[in-house]
C-alpha cells in the first residue's frame, strides 16, 4: 500500500509511522524547507520527537501553491492507496486538495482526516491542544487527588491514539476496497472521540448506575493503601484487586496490622499515619523487581514504575527485542517499535531528510 | 473471528472489528466473569457467544473444529495458557494453515515476565506512563481510568489484525502475532525513550506545555468543575486578555511566549480568580468564540449530554433482550470514526455465556440442536446462562441518572 502523509502535527505523523512500521510505503509530503504544514497546530514537535514520529518514511518536498507542485501532488494521489492528514477542517481544500478533487483523481482512494473534534458538529472549528482534547474526552477528571487539580496524561497520548485509529481505519477501508465491498471513502476521525474510548467504562457506569468517578484520596488511594511507593531501587506500583487486607498485609510483612479493624478501608484511611511508616519501610526493604516477581507468583499485579531511561534495561523488552536500533539526530539509539511481533520494515529506522525521495517519486517533475 | 477473551483489552479491539463487519464469536469458559464492568463498558457488544469447557476433551475438540473454520483466532490470557490448553500456535496453524493468531497479554510472550499476571494499570506503570503524570517531586500518578491501557491494547489489536488480514488478502498466508500491553504504552511514549537515550530527562510538567503558555486546568463554578485552557500564540493571548478585561494579567512581559512561560505561576493565579466565576462549558464556549483553545474538563456523565457528540452520532442506543439493572436500553459510544456520507454502525446487545451455542455450531460446523444439547448436558459446552447483572457500586451517585438520560424503564415506562 502506498500512503501519502500530510501532517500538521503528531496525529497524522503517528498514523504514518505505524503504517510504515507495518511495511507499507509512506511518503511524507512536506512544504518547501521541510516540516509540517500549517494547519490546526495542536502540538509542536521538537527535533527528537520529530525524528521518532517520522521514521521509516519517504519524504517529498512540494510547493502545493505552485502549479507544478499541485500537478505533482495530483499525480501522486492517482498512484496512492490512501492519504492521511490532520490539517484541520477545510485546510486540504485551501491547498487545492479537497476530497472532491482527490476522488476525481482516484476513485478508490481512502482519505483519512484526523481533527480535534471531527469535521461536523458545533465544535468542528474549535481550537485545541493535547491538554484540551484530553480534557474534553475524559480520563483527566479522575486523574490526580481528591480536592486537588486534575492532571493530564503524559506525552501526546490523544494525538497518538487518534493516529492509531486513523491507521486502523485506513487498513479497514483498504481491506474492503480490495475485497470489492466498498469504494474510495473519506474517513472523519475525531481525536476527542478516539480518546473518549479510553474512559468508556466510566461513561458506562454513569449511564447504567449513575455512579460518578472521582479522584482518589491522596495518600492511600482506592485500595486503602498507597499504590505507589519507593522500593530500594525505584518506584513500585502495588495493585492487588482481589486480595483481602489480611493477605496483602501478610505479603508485605505487616503482620502487626492484621486485626479486624485494619480490614476496614475507612479505618485504614483514618489511621493511615500509624501505618504509613511501617508500610514504606517494608516496601523500601527490597528492590522493585524482587517485589514484582514475588507478587506475580502470588497472583498480585504489582509492577515497576518505569521511567523512560529505565526501559533500556527492561529485561522483558530486551528478551522480546522491542527496542530497535535506530538513528535520531545523527546518533544510534534504541527506539520502541511496534508493540506486537511483526517483520521489521525494510526501510531505514530514521526520519528522511525533507525531499530525500523527490527524484525517486517525482522523477522529472518539480 | 474466534476470540478466547476476557474483559477488557482484547474485547475492546474485537468489538471494533465487529463494528466494522467481522463476525466475532466470543468463546466463554466456565469461569465467572466480572459482568457488571463488562456490561457497562460495552466491550462484549455486537458479538455472539459460545460457551466451551476447554478442559473437557469433547469441548476442546469443538474448539479445534471452530478454529478450522476461522479467519482469526485471538486470546488474552497470561502467556502459556493457550499452549497448556492445547491451543498453541503450532496446533492452530496445523489445523488451519492460513489462520491469523493474535495473543495479547500484559507483558507479552516470550520473555521472563511472560507468565506474570497484569491489569491495565500495572502495564501503564511498567510502560512509563505514571512517571510522566503530575509534577516533581510528587510520586508518580496513575491515570484515573482503570481501562486506559486496556483500550490501547484493544486499539493496537484491531490494527494488528487488520494489517494481518490485509496482508493475507495479498499473500494468502496467515501469521502469528504476540502483543504486549506494556509495549503499547511504551510506543505511545516512544519519543521520551528516544529522548532519554540522547540524555534528555523527560520533564513532569503537570498540565503545562513546553511550547504553549499559559496552559493549565483552572477551577470553575460548580462542584469539582474545571476548565482546560491552552494559549497557543500571541494572538490567542491577546484574545484571552480582551475577554478577561480588567481581570487580565497586566504587564508587557507577557506579550511574548517566553515572558508568559517565565510568569506562568503569576498568570495561572490571575486566570483562576477569573475562571472560578464561570460555569466550565459556558466559559469554554466564550473562549472558543474568541479563538482560544479551551474545553470543560469532562466528567463521566458529560459526553452523554454533549450536543456536539450527539450531532455526530457517537452514541448508539443498545436495546437489551432482557432489562439490565432496571432499564430496557442504554447508550454506548461507537467507533470514533465514520465514512463521510455513511451512518455509523448500530451496536447489538451483549450475548451472555453460551447464548449462541446452537446457531454458531450449526452455521460453522453443521452440528444439530440435539447434538448441542447433548454436549451441554455432558459439560463439554456451557449451556446458555441467564446472567443477572449485579450493581456492585456504592456511593457517589446521581440517583436520577435514568431520568436525566430518559432511559426506558423495564416494564414500559420511561
Amino acid at each position: 500500500m502506498r500512503v501519502l502523509e500530510i501532517a500538521g502535527g503528531p496525529a497524522a505523523a503517528f498514523a504514518g509511522l505505524v503504517l510504515a512500521e507495518l511495511g507499507h510505503e509512506v511518503v511524507r509530503v512536506e512544504p518547501p524547507g521541510g516540516g509540517s504544514f500549517p494547519g490546526s497546530s495542536t502540538a509542536v514537535l521538537n527535533e527528537v520527537e520529530w525524528a521518532y514520529f517520522n521514521r521509516r518514511k519517504k519524504s517529498v518536498e512540494l510547493d502545493l501553491e505552485s502549479d507544478s507542485g499541485a500537478q505533482a501532488f495530483a499525480k501522486m494521489a492517482r498512484d496512492a492507496d490512501a492519504v492521511v492528514e490532520d490539517l484541520g477542517r477545510g485546510m486540504l481544500k485551501r491547498h487545492g486538495m479537497s476530497w472532491r478533487q482527490l476522488r476525481e483523481a482516484n476513485r478508490s482512494l481512502v482519505l483519512a482526516s484526523i481533527s480535534p473534534f471531527g469535521h461536523t458538529g458545533p465544535k468542528r472549528n474549535w481550537q485545541a491542544s493535547e491538554l484540551v482534547i484530553q480534557a474534553a474526552s475524559g480520563p483527566v477528571h479522575s486523574t490526580g487527588w481528591k480536592g486537588e487539580r486534575p492532571f493530564k496524561a503524559g506525552g501526546y497520548a490523544a494525538h497518538v491514539i487518534a493516529g492509531i485509529n486513523a491507521a486502523t481505519a485506513v487498513l479497514a477501508a483498504r481491506f474492503g476496497i480490495t475485497a470489492g465491498t466498498t469504494r474510495g471513502v473519506h474517513l472523519d476521525i475525531s481525536m476527542q472521540e478516539a480518546y473518549l474510548q479510553h474512559w468508556t467504562r466510566h461513561i458506562g457506569e454513569w449511564a447504567y448506575t449513575g455512579t460518578k468517578m472521582h479522584r482518589e484520596r491522596k495518600g492511600f488511594g482506592h485500595q486503602g493503601f498507597r499504590h505507589t511507593a519507593m522500593a530500594s531501587d525505584g518506584w513500585l506500583y502495588l495493585l492487588a484487586l482481589f486480595a483481602s487486607w489480611d493477605e496483602i498485609a501478610l505479603f508485605l510483612g505487616l503482620e502487626d496490622f492484621i486485626t479486624a479493624e485494619w480490614q476496614d478501608p475507612e479505618y485504614r484511611a483514618d489511621h493511615w499515619p500509624e501505618l504509613e511508616q511501617p508500610y514504606h519501610d517494608s516496601i523500601a526493604s527490597r528492590s522493585r523487581y524482587d517485589w514484582f516477581a514475588e507478587a506475580s507468583e502470588t497472583g498480585y499485579t504489582f509492577a515497576p514504575v518505569h521511567s523512560a531511561a529505565d526501559q533500556f534495561a527492561n529485561p522483558q523488552f530486551v528478551a522480546r527485542g522491542f527496542l530497535k536500533d535506530g538513528e535520531v539526530a545523527g546518533r544510534r539509539v534504541p527506539v520502541p517499535g511496534l508493540p506486537f511481533t511483526w517483520p521489521e520494515s525494510a526501510m531505514p529506522n530514521r526520519a528522511p531528510q525533507p525531499g530525500e525521495d523527490n527524484e525517486e517519486i517525482l522523477g522529472g517533475q518539480q | 473471528m474466534l476470540s478466547f477473551e476476557v474483559a477488557y483489552s482484547l474485547p475492546a479491539g474485537t468489538r471494533t472489528l465487529a463494528e466494522l463487519g467481522a463476525k466475532v464469536v466470543r468463546v466463554a469458559g466456565p469461569a465467572r466473569d466480572s459482568f457488571y464492568i463488562s456490561v457497562v463498558d460495552g466491550v462484549y457488544l455486537s458479538k455472539t457467544c459460545v460457551g466451551i469447557n476447554l478442559k473437557d476433551p469433547a469441548g476442546l475438540a469443538i474448539a479445534k473444529r471452530l478454529v478450522e473454520k476461522a479467519d482469526v483466532v485471538c486470546s488474552n490470557f497470561v502467556g502459556g495458557v493457550m499452549e497448556r490448553l492445547g491451543l498453541g500456535y503450532e496446533v492452530l496453524s496445523a489445523l488451519n494453515p492460513a489462520v491469523i493468531v493474535l495473543q495479547l497479554s500484559g507483558f507479552g510472550s516470550p520473555g521472563p515476565w511472560s507468565g506474570y499476571p497484569a491489569f491495565g494499570p500495572s502495564t501503564e506503570a511498567a510502560g512509563g506512563m505514571n512517571q510522566l503524570i503530575g509534577e516533581d517531586p510528587e510520586p508518580p500518578i496513575r491515570i484515573g481510568s482503570g481501562v486506559f491501557s486496556d483500550q490501547l491494547g484493544g486499539r493496537f489489536s484491531a490494527l494488528a489484525l487488520l494489517a494481518a488480514l490485509e496482508e493475507r488478502q495479498r499473500t494468502g498466508r496467515g501469521r502469528f502475532i504476540d502483543f504486549s500491553m506494556t509495549e503499547g504504552v511504551s510506543m505511545l511514549l516512544g519519543h521520551t525513550v528516544v529522548g532519554a537515550a540522547l540524555g534528555e530527562q523527560p520533564e513532569r510538567r503537570g498540565n503545562r506545555d513546553r511550547d504553549f503558555a499559559p496552559q493549565g486546568i483552572y477551577r470553575c463554578k460548580g462542584e469539582d468543575d474545571w476548565i482546560a485552557i491552552s494559549v497557543k500564540d500571541d494572538r490567542q493571548w491577546i484574545a484571552l486578555c480582551i475577554l478577561m478585561g480588567d481581570a487580565a494579567p497586566g504587564g508587557d512581559a507577557f506579550e511574548t511566549v517566553e515572558g508568559r512561560r517565565a510568569g506562568q505561576v503569576e498568570i495561572d493565579g490571575v486566570i483562576e480568580v477569573w475562571t472560578v466565576g464561570f460555569a466550565k462549558d459556558e466559559l469554554a464556549e466564550r473562549l472558543q468564540r474568541y479563538g482560544v483553545a479551551a474545553a470543560g474538563v469532562a466528567k463521566s456523565r458529560d459526553p452523554l449530554f454533549d450536543r456536539h457528540l450527539q450531532e455526530r452520532g457517537l452514541f448508539k442506543t443498545v436495546t437489551h433482550k432482557r432489562p439490565i439493572l432496571g432499564y430496557d436500553a442504554h447508550p454506548h459510544p461507537t467507533t470514533p470514526w465514520f465514512a463521510v456520507g455513511h451512518e455509523r454502525a448500530e451496536l447489538a446487545d451483549i450475548h451472555f455465556h453460551g447464548a449462541d451455542n446452537t446457531p454458531v455450531l450449526a452455521e460453522w460446523l453443521g452440528i444439530s440442536p440435539a447434538e448441542v444439547m447433548a454436549l451441554e448436558d455432558s459439560g463439554a459446552l456451557i449451556a446458555p446462562t441467564l446472567v443477572e447483572v449485579e450493581d456492585r457500586r456504592t456511593g457517589y451517585r446521581d440517583a436520577d441518572f435514568g431520568e436525566q438520560l430518559g432511559l426506558p424503564k423495564s416494564g414500559g415506562s420511561s
